[in-house]
C-alpha cells in the first residue's frame, strides 16, 4: 500500500505487551486515515458502556496518508478516545512534527488499551518500541517532560507528546502537548492518557514514506507551496488567527463576558495587530509548512515577565474578552499555564467566564472561589483561576476543573443556563446569536460545540445567508462542510490551507498521487460522509439523541444587546426547523439517528440504524 | 463634516499601514470602485493594489459583503465601512 506504513502498534498498558498489527487496505480505502481511522477504531474497539477513564477505554493515535510526504502542512496527527468530557467521541488534531515522525518510524498509528501499574512512557525508535519508566516525570509540566525525555534518550530530535499534571489528575479537560506549543486540545485526551498511566509518547523515525506517483506529487507540491505563500493564507502568516479579534468585534460576534455580548469595548487592547506589535517575538512553522502561523509571545515586564506562549484566536478570545480581560500579558500567562500544566485553553476560558458570571450573580461565594475577586475583567484573578483549575487546587479548582457543565451541575440555581456548552464541551469563540448557521454546525458536531468540524461560520461571515436567522436550508451548509472537513481531517492536511485548493478534485488528486487509489472528487466526498457517519455511530452507541444537538439556553432565552446587536436571539422554532433540515440532509431520523438504508449505502454497520 | 455627507472608513490588519481610519466625503451613494478611488486619492497608489487583492474583506455597516457582490454594492453617505483580511477559522 502506498502512502501508508501498512502497520500500526497495539499497546496493552496493563501487561506491557507491544505488538505490530496490519492496516488493511480495505480500511484505508474506506476511512482514508486520521479522523476516519479514529471513528473506525473507537466504534469497533471501545466496549459498550466503557467508562472514559477506565482501562477498557481505547486511546488511539493515527496519522493520515499524506504525513511524511511533500504535501505542505501534512505533519499532523490525531488522538482519539471516548471523551471523559462528553461521554461521546473525543479527539483532537495536533500540528507539529509528531505525525510525520511516526510515519518515518514506519507506523501509521497506535491503539492503546489497559492501564499500566506505574507511570510509563512509550518510546518508538523506528521498529524498536518499548514502554519505559516515567515515574521521574510524574507531576512534571509538558515542557519539562519533553526536555527531560530528550535528555534521557540523548536525542534532541525525538518528538514528544505528553500530558501535564492535569492529565495525571484525570481532569476532564486535560490536553496533550507536543513541540511545546502544539496541542491535542479538546475533549480530554490528556485525561485518558493519565487514566492509563501513560505520561508521554516519544517518537523518532528515520525512514521515508513511499508514494504512488512521486514525480507528479513533487510537481503538485511545488505548486501548492507557492499558493501557500499567496493571499489565501496571508492572515495566518502576518498575524496568526488573532487577526480575527477586531473583525469579529466589528461584526458583533466576539464573545464577551461569558457570551453575554458580541462586542468588547477594549477589543483593540487584545487585537492580533496589538499583539504583533507588542508581544510577538518569533514565528514558528510546522515541518513542511511554508505558512508559519504560530506566533510566539514573550512577556517583557510586569508580574508575568518571562512568560512565553503561543496565543491563537480561540485562546486569546476566551481567556480575554470572554472573561472581560483586556491584558495581553495576562492572557499570554494563562495560555502558558494551560499548555504546560495541561488543560485546553478553550474549555478553560469558557469555564472561568462561567465562574465569573456565577460569582457576580452571587451564586457562588467568596469561599467557593478561595477569596479571589473573580469579577469580569480582573486579569490577576483569571490567571490564578486558570492555575487552580489546572491543578484542581482549593475550592475553586475542585469546582471548575472538570468544566463549566459539571461545575454548573454542582452549583445549580439556574447557572446551568449560562454554562456555554454543547454535549458538556465548552463553546468555541464565536457568538451564538449573531452567527446562527455556525451555531447549528457547532451544536450538531459529533465532538460537541466544535468550530472545526464544518466551517459552518463561513456562510454567516461571508454574507451568504442572514446570520441572524435560521431556516431549514442551513443544514446543507453544515452537511457539505462536514463531509469535506472529514476528508481534510483524515488525510490529515492543515485547514489553514483549505483556501489554496481550487476545488475538491485537487484534494482528491492528493489522495490519488499519494495512495494510488483511483478516486474522484465525488467518491471522496462520499467517503467523507461515511467517515462522519462512523463517528456519529460511536455517539449513537453511547446514547446520543436530538437533545444533545442544541446550543445552551442563553441562545434562546436572552436577547443580546451591544454596539452591533440590537436584541439578537435564536428563535427556538427556527432552530428546530434548521435541525430537522440538517437531519433530513444527512438521512437521519428526527432523533438524529442514521437510517439503516443510509448505513447500508455507506457500507457501515447497520446494527444501530433505524 | 456632517456624518450624512461622509463615509467613515476603518482599517484592520495590513490595511492599518494606511492609518486607522479615513473619512470620504460623499453626498450620494458610491460604488466599491469609487470608494477605492477616493481612498487612493487620500492614501496613495499602494492602497489600490492592497484593496483589490482577492483576500480583502469589505464590511459595510457590520455586514460582510461577499466578494462576488462587491461590484454591486452601493455605499451610502453615513455608512461605516471596514477593510480587513479574509476571515477564516481560528
Amino acid at each position: 500500500m502506498k502512502g501508508y506504513a501498512g502497520k500500526f502498534l497495539r499497546v496493552d498498558m496493563t501487561t506491557g505487551e507491544v505488538r505490530a498489527d496490519v492496516l488493511s487496505e480495505d480500511v484505508a480505502r474506506r476511512f482514508v486515515g486520521g479522523y476516519g481511522f479514529v471513528g473506525h477504531t473507537l466504534y469497533n474497539e471501545v466496549p459498550e458502556g466503557a467508562d472514559a477513564l477506565s482501562p477498557e477505554n481505547v486511546l488511539c493515535l493515527w496519522t493520515g496518508p499524506v504525513a511524511g510526504t511533500t504535501i505542505p502542512v501534512s505533519s499532523k496527527y490525531i488522538m482519539g478516545a471516548r471523551s471523559p468530557a462528553t461521554g461521546f467521541i473525543g479527539f483532537g488534531i495536533a500540528s507539529g512534527g509528531v505525525g510525520s515522525e511516526l510515519k518515518a518510524a514506519g507506523w501509521d498509528g497506535m491503539v492503546i488499551k489497559g492501564k499500566a501499574p506505574t507511570l510509563k512512557y512509550l518510546y518508538i525508535q523506528n521498529g524498536n518500541v518499548e514502554l519505559r519508566d516515567a515515574i521521574p516525570y510524574a507531576g512534571k509540566t509538558t515542557w519539562e517532560t519533553e526536555e527531560l525525555i530528550r535528555e534521557e534518550l540523548c536525542d534532541d530530535e525525538v518528538r514528544v507528546s505528553s500530558c501535564g499534571p492535569a492529565g495525571e489528575l484525570m481532569t476532564c479537560l486535560a490536553n496533550v502537548t507536543n513541540d511545546r506549543n502544539r496541542q491535542v486540545g479538546r475533549s480530554g485526551m490528556g485525561a485518558v492518557m493519565g487514566s492509563k498511566n501513560l505520561k508521554a509518547i516519544a517518537v523518532r523515525g528515520t525512514g521515508s514514506v513511499e508514494v504512488a506517483n512521486l514525480d507528479e506529487l513533487v510537481e503538485f507540491s511545488r505548486d501548492l507551496y507557492k499558493r501557500c505563500r499567496g493571499p489565501a493564507t496571508e492572515k495566518y502568516r502576518l498575524y496568526g488567527t488573532p487577526a480575527n479579534v477586531l473583525v469579529h468585534n466589528r461584526l458583533g460576534c466576539l464573545p464577551t463576558n461569558n457570551f453575554q455580548k458580541g462586542t468588547f469595548d477594549h477589543a483593540e487592547m487584545v487585537s492580533g495587530e496589538r499583539m504583533l506589535e507588542t508581544l510577538v517575538k518569533k514565528v514558528v512553522a510546522c515541518p513542511s509548512c511554508p505558512i508559519g502561523c504560530d506566533h510566539i509571545n514573550v512577556v517583557k515586564d510586569g508580574p508575568w515577565a518571562g512568560t512565553v506562549s503561543s496565543v491563537d484566536y480561540e485562546s486569546l478570545e476566551l481567556l480575554g474578552p470572554n472573561c472581560g480581560v483586556d491584558d495581553l500579558n495576562a492572557i499570554t500567562k494563562a495560555v502558558e499555564l494551560c499548555d504546560t500544566l495541561g488543560i485546553d485553553t478553550i474549555s478553560a476560558g469558557v469555564t472561568i467566564s462561567w465562574a465569573m458570571e456565577a460569582y457576580e450573580k452571587g451564586l457562588i461565594t467568596s469561599e467557593d472561589v478561595d477569596g479571589l475577586d473573580l469579577r469580569f475583567g480582573n486579569a490577576e484573578a483569571m490567571v490564578e483561576a486558570t492555575r487552580r483549575m489546572c491543578l484542581r487546587e482549593g475550592n475553586l479548582g475542585a469546582l471548575i476543573a472538570d468544566g463549566a457543565a459539571r461545575a454548573a451541575e454542582k452549583v445549580g440555581q439556574g447557572s446551568e443556563k449560562f454554562a456555554m456548552v454543547n454535549k458538556k464541551l465548552e463553546w468555541g469563540a464565536y457568538s451564538l446569536r449573531s452567527l446562527q448557521t455556525a451555531t447549528l454546525g457547532f451544536a450538531t458536531s459529533v465532538r460537541g460545540a466544535c468550530y472545526l468540524r464544518s466551517g459552518s461560520y463561513q456562510p454567516d461571515v461571508k454574507g451568504t445567508v442572514d446570520r441572524y436567522h435560521l431556516d431549514r436550508s442551513r443544514g446543507k451548509y453544515v452537511f457539505d462542510g462536514e463531509n469535506l472537513y472529514a476528508i481534510i481531517d483524515s488525510l490529515i492536511i492543515c485547514k489553514f490551507t483549505r483556501g489554496i485548493y481550487k476545488d475538491n478534485d485537487e484534494i482528491a488528486k492528493i489522495l490519488r498521487l499519494v495512495t494510488g487509489f483511483d478516486i474522484t472528487a465525488e467518491e471522496m466526498i462520499k467517503t467523507g460522509e461515511r467517515i462522519h457517519n462512523q463517528a456519529k455511530l460511536f455517539n449513537v452507541k453511547f446514547g446520543v439523541g436530538r437533545g444533545d444537538d442544541y446550543p445552551p439556553d442563553r441562545a434562546f432565552e436572552e436577547k443580546m444587546y451591544d454596539d452591533v446587536n440590537d436584541g439578537a436571539i435564536i428563535i427556538r422554532d427556527e432552530y428546530d426547523e434548521a435541525l430537522s433540515g440538517y437531519y433530513e440532509e444527512r438521512r437521519w431520523n428526527e432523533e438524529g439517528i442514521p437510517t439503516r438504508e443510509l448505513l447500508e449505502d455507506l457500507g457501515l454497520d447497520t446494527k444501530l440504524g433505524v | 463634516m456632517p456624518e450624512e455627507q461622509a463615509i467613515k472608513v476603518e482599517f484592520f490588519g495590513p490595511f492599518m499601514d494606511f492609518g486607522k481610519e479615513a473619512v470620504v466625503p460623499a453626498n450620494q451613494p458610491v460604488s466599491f470602485d469609487q470608494l477605492v478611488a477616493a481612498l487612493v486619492g487620500q492614501l496613495g497608489e499602494p492602497f489600490e493594489e492592497r484593496a483589490r487583492k482577492s483576500n480583502t474583506t469589505l464590511i459595510v455597516n457590520n455586514r460582510i459583503i461577499s466578494p462576488r457582490r462587491r461590484d454591486e454594492v452601493e455605499i451610502n453617505p453615513g455608512d461605516k465601512v471596514s477593510f480587513a483580511l479574509l476571515l477564516g477559522g481560528g
